[in-house]
């Protein structure tokens, strides 16, 4: 039974290091047993917070599924869509949900590109909020399309009774085409980043059921070193795939506006500031789901205060771009002495939206302005406010966005003002109640925390901690601080 | 410890010893276990360990995999196939012009391009890597070892297969293991056949299978049977709708039709039907009273034509609409809407009439009037020259559409001899696969139509007579040997695009008897007034423009009585 001896105490570190990244003096048998007992744990023992909560996000859920077949049966038009605002809140809901599913994959495959080993205990939770609120997202983009029995038409089947193709020059085609890519690859992520935990969950099984269950998820994983070498090249060519589309994702969603020539979607602006806007949510949405589990689940020495702090500085950073993203579509109303444009953005501010346009800029913009400050970075139940916040002011966004563009459009004759009706509120609160069954059951059943990867990094943090207490242990190892990941072949020189 | 008994029931199935497995304390020790192992001369280790150590694989000597080719490789073919994919489907199979951008473009198809080469990309790499480790693969013997149990979760275990020599544990490797620093170690037995699936999941997917093959098996059944009953829908589309269609039987009236008989005391609402050559295009002096009476019935006015004395009786439209039984009135599928008697047995019979009518006032005016309703709706099938080539009918033939028939040309002697009521009556009734225009074309319109029909015509037969004295000489200077022109010049021929047209006046009644479209519409704007046209337009109208396209001039459509024009215009 390995142990990684974490010999650095507080007061012994020099000052250039950083706090561990895995608190208390874990062993990888404490490991395992920390994250798996949250998914051993017998159905009656259930912690009676998840129960309250699945059953108050599973009524919502099921509200959701309700409604939808509402308006299935009578039509788009139990929703405010309606003239001139066609793109109501379902497309709000989606360019929303969509935005926080790119957290996932950003902390999943660029952080892990670019060597943040401190991703480890946060990118299980991240991706598998991922896949929810791709789930999320597709919904309403499926049932928006009016007859919902036709959906299959958005794919480029051969089809004789249509006897058309969909058009590959449409922003919305690529649309279907990158939200499905995103979701199949993100779950393939997600699911083979798992299947190494699944396989202890699987030898740790007491009942058979659970055997059965965890057996056929884990694909008969038996920890071959030979299995792990082609493992990893794979998550390594799945992480540098997975980069570049996590940004084409909302790089495209954005197109959906930015090709149509709309004062105030016709922007050049909007593929960085809606990919920002992406991993500003997204980071908030990670941070609101993870503080209150690792309280409850106790996993506050994997899920560190080093990590949180980590996320809070994300979201500051991509804040303060979608801040300026903000002030630069208003240099740039003027600037292009477009009057259409300059109309579109002053009427954003002080027009009859002006109440969503403030909210919006007082969520994204101010409050993460306070992570500048260690104390609020560092203080738990002011940064989890502050990311409630900042998951208001992303939807305010996607509001302002589509909605004051759309009520004002060339014609004063056709302007109009965009007042939802209850489907429209019950449907987003609703998918909420989805998002949050589905993360409750992850949270129950699969491995929250990715073990392998966990006790990988105490492992390399036992090597640091050997050179730092002068051994000379495998002095190349400490000269690539990041590579506990790298390919065999780069290794040569071992 | 030395030997644990092989937890393989050996009596259920034979077993054969496979390696060794042995159990380090940690990563390092695993690590320097391995390379004292391969340094012993042993090969093809494995190891098998709850997350990837640093150094094992080279201590393994795994070499590196060669996965990232095959996704190369995958990634690129998905890539060229979808850029191809929309190619063909934009650009060839199902074009669809949008504001004028171009069909296939490279920046508008790489959005799509790039999420299929990251799909192709991402799925080979995952199935590849199961694939190439041989999962899934839900049990195997190792997973029964004692030894094998916390493996996933904190256990360093080395493997060392056996070798062909080795079929039984043998106590010196044993103890050589543990001087490599093994803690603890267990022979691994594994049945000499592969275990297959167990019985009960055999039966289950047994099951299974049986079930899923019921509906396919049913559908099979049925196939080719007929039924009384209409098709299930599970979801109506819009092409479903609940309505009676014509000729269908209803079980809402009586008479079970559909199509409901005109209540008694309907008045005809149309134009007055007071002069039959004007209205009918028949000649008021052949017609006796008898057909006057049969073509002014409200019911079938206008399949006045169908009437006649042929066909329509053996449809039992004769009797006439009002006193007939609803049951025959509704077999005769009112004989001038779909199909109007336009057939060459009925055409002698009726006494068309042979000059325009009197009443028809024929001037310049009447010709510019028909050119332009020509070109508004018969051109698009008879073409700009009535050589029957317009872009309907090319297209149709592109596409080969194989119910299009193609339109006549109107320089067919068939259709130059026809008299001009009954061309009058093609127009309003239509004839053969030409519906009829009669509902779209006022009755002046109709004449003014007629009339440029004729002009058309007159214009390949026309001769240098024809074409006014002072044009003349533009023409000679075109083809200074005039030749008579053959009389029956077949209208393939696209001599006449070349002749200055001779119309008089601007624009009127200038035909455009080109062999295409394209060479017609330029050959409309020549008028004798500009000079300078003929000869530009000569050579390019038609490269045998000497032997044939001099001598046939264009010609005046005032022929049909209203010359003057041609003197004003120089």
């Amino acid at each position: 039974m390995a142990t990684a001896d974490l010999r650095i105490a507080d007061d012994m570190v020099d000052p250039r290091t950083r706090r561990p990244l895995v608190e208390g003096n874990p062993t990888f048998t404490s490991v395992t047993d920390d994250v798996c007992r949250i998914a051993e744990v017998e159905l009656r023992k259930t912690n009676k917070f998840w129960i309250l909560f699945f059953l108050f996000s599973a009524s919502l859920a099921t509200m959701f599924g309700a409604l939808i077949g509402h308006l299935f049966l009578t039509g788009t038009g139990v929703w405010g869509n309606n003239h001139p605002v066609y793109w109501g809140w379902p497309i709000v809901n989606f360019v929303f949900w969509v935005g926080i599913g790119h957290a996932g994959t950003l902390i999943s495959a660029i952080l892990f590109l670019f060597r943040q080993q401190w991703r480890t205990s946060i990118n299980r939770f991240a991706e598998a909020m991922t896949i929810f609120a791709v789930v999320c997202a597709a919904t309403f983009p499926g049932i928006h399309v009016g007859r919902v029995w036709l959906v299959y038409w958005l794919a480029p089947l051969p089809s004789e009774h249509l006897a058309m193709w969909p058009q590959f020059r449409s922003p919305l085609l690529w649309d279907v085409f990158a939200v499905s890519t995103y979701g199949s690859v993100s779950l393939v992520f997600w699911y083979m980043g798992m299947i190494p935990d699944l396989a202890t969950l699987r030898d740790r099984a007491k009942t058979a059921w659970r055997r059965v269950f965890y057996g056929v998820l884990s694909l008969g994983w038996n920890g071959s070193m030979r299995h792990w070498v082609r493992y990893e090249k794979t998550y390594t060519i799945l992480a540098a795939l997975a980069a570049p589309l996590v940004l084409s994702v909302h790089t495209i969603v954005s197109f959906d506006f930015a090709v149509s020539q709309l004062p105030g979607w016709h922007t050049t602006i909007f593929p960085p500031y809606f990919v920002a806007g992406a991993i500003f949510s997204g980071f908030a949405m990670v941070m609101t789901l993870a503080i209150p589990a690792r309280e409850i689940y106790g996993l506050k020495h994997l899920i560190t205060m080093r990590h949180l702090e980590n996320m809070n500085k994300v979201i500051l950073a991509t804040g303060s771009m979608v801040g300026y993203a903000y002030a630069m579509e208003f240099f740039i109303a003027w600037y292009s002495a477009n009057p259409y444009e300059s109309f579109a953005f002053l009427n954003r501010a002080f027009g009859p939206y002006w109440w969503a346009y403030w909210t919006m800029v007082t969520c994204n913009v101010i409050s993460p302005q306070l992570f500048w400050f260690k104390w609020i970075r560092t203080n738990i139940p002011v940064m989890f406010v502050i990311t409630i916040f900042v998951n208001i002011g992303m939807w305010f966004e996607r509001f302002v966005i589509t909605v004051t563009s759309l009520s004002r459009d060339f014609l004063p004759s056709s302007w109009g003002y965009f007042s939802p009706t209850w489907v429209d509120v019950g449907m987003l609160i609703g998918s909420f109640g989805l998002f949050m069954t589905l993360f409750l059951l992850f949270l129950r059943f699969l491995p929250v925390v990715a073990m392998a990867e966990i006790k990988m990094t105490m492992e390399h943090q036992r090597h640091l901690a050997h050179a730092a207490a002068g051994h000379a242990h495998h002095g190349e190892v400490e000269s690539h601080p990041g590579d506990f990941r790298q390919a065999p072949e780069h290794k040569d020189h071992h | 410890m030395a030997h644990h008994a092989p937890a393989i029931e050996p009596d259920r199935d034979e077993v054969a010893f496979r390696g060794y497995l042995a159990e380090f304390a940690g990563p390092e020790a695993l690590v320097h276990g391995a390379e004292a192992a391969r340094t012993a001369g042993r090969t093809q280790l494995d190891a098998h360990v709850p997350f990837p150590v640093h150094g094992l694989d080279d201590a393994l000597g795994i070499r590196p995999t060669r996965l990232p080719w095959l996704v190369f490789i995958m990634g690129v073919t998905g890539g060229v196939s979808i850029l191809l994919f929309q190619l063909w489907v934009n650009g060839i199979d199902y074009p669809w012009i949008i504001s004028g951008k171009p069909l296939f473009s490279i920046p508008a198809n790489i959005p799509v391009t790039f999420e299929v080469t990251v799909l192709f990309s991402a799925f080979t790499a995952f199935l590849a890597m199961l694939a190439i480790n041989r999962l899934p693969r839900l049990h195997q013997p190792l997973m029964e070892t004692a030894i094998f149990d916390g493996v996933t979760s904190d256990k360093f275990v080395l493997f060392i297969p056996a070798t062909v020599s080795e079929s039984a544990p043998a106590a010196d490797l044993e103890s050589r293991l543990r001087n490599w620093g093994a803690t603890n170690t267990e022979p691994l037995y594994a049945p000499v056949r592969g275990a297959g699936l167990p019985r009960n999941l055999k039966l289950l997917l047994i099951c299974l299978a049986s079930l899923l093959a019921i509906p396919p098996f049913f559908v099979w059944g049925m196939r080719g049977v007929p039924s009384e009953e209409p098709r299930l829908h599970v979801i109506f589309d819009m092409d479903d709708q609940p309505k009676y269609k014509a000729q269908q039987t209803s079980v809402f009236f009586a008479d079970a039709r559909a199509m409901r008989p005109q209540v008694p005391g309907t008045v005809e609402w149309s134009e007055d039907v007071g002069a039959i050559d004007y209205e009918r295009g028949l000649d008021p002096a052949r017609v006796d009273d008898t057909m006057i009476s049969l073509l002014l019935q409200p019911d079938e006015g206008d399949a006045a034509p169908a009437v006649g004395d042929n066909a329509a009786p053996a449809e039992g439209t004769a009797p006439g609409a009002e006193g007939a039984a609803p049951g025959a009135e509704g077999n005769a599928p009112p004989a001038g809407g779909g199909n109007p008697a336009g057939d060459a047995a009925a055409e002698p019979e009726l006494p068309w009439l042979e000059d325009f009518p009197s009443s028809l006032v024929i001037d310049e005016r009447l010709m510019a009037r028909g050119r332009a309703r020509y070109n508004i709706y018969c051109a698009v099938c008879h073409g700009l020259g009535g050589d029957g080539n317009g872009l309907v009918s090319q297209r149709a033939i592109e596409l080969q559409q194989a119910t299009w028939v193609p339109p006549t040309s109107l320089h067919t002697e068939e259709v130059v001899k026809q008299p001009v009521g009954q061309i009058y009556n093609t127009i309003v009734n239509g004839v053969r696969k030409m519906p009829a225009y009669g509902d779209q074309i006022l009755p002046q319109d109709r004449w003014a139509i007629v009339l440029y029909v004729r002009a058309l015509q007159r214009s390949r037969k026309a001769s240098l007579e024809d074409v006014p004295a002072n044009l003349r000489g533009d023409l000679e200077e075109l083809a200074p040997a005039p030749a008579p022109t053959p009389p029956g010049d077949p209208p393939a021929t696209p001599a006449n695009g070349a002749t200055p047209q001779g119309a008089g006046s601007r624009g009127a009644g200038t035909p455009q008897g080109t062999g295409t479209p394209e060479e017609g519409a330029p050959a409309e704007t020549i008028t004798p007034t500009d000079p300078d046209a003929p000869v530009t337009e000569a050579p390019s109208g038609n490269e045998a423009a000497p032997d044939d396209a001099a001598p046939t001039e264009g010609d005046a459509p005032p022929a049909e009585g209203d010359a003057p024009a041609i003197e004003e215009t120089p």
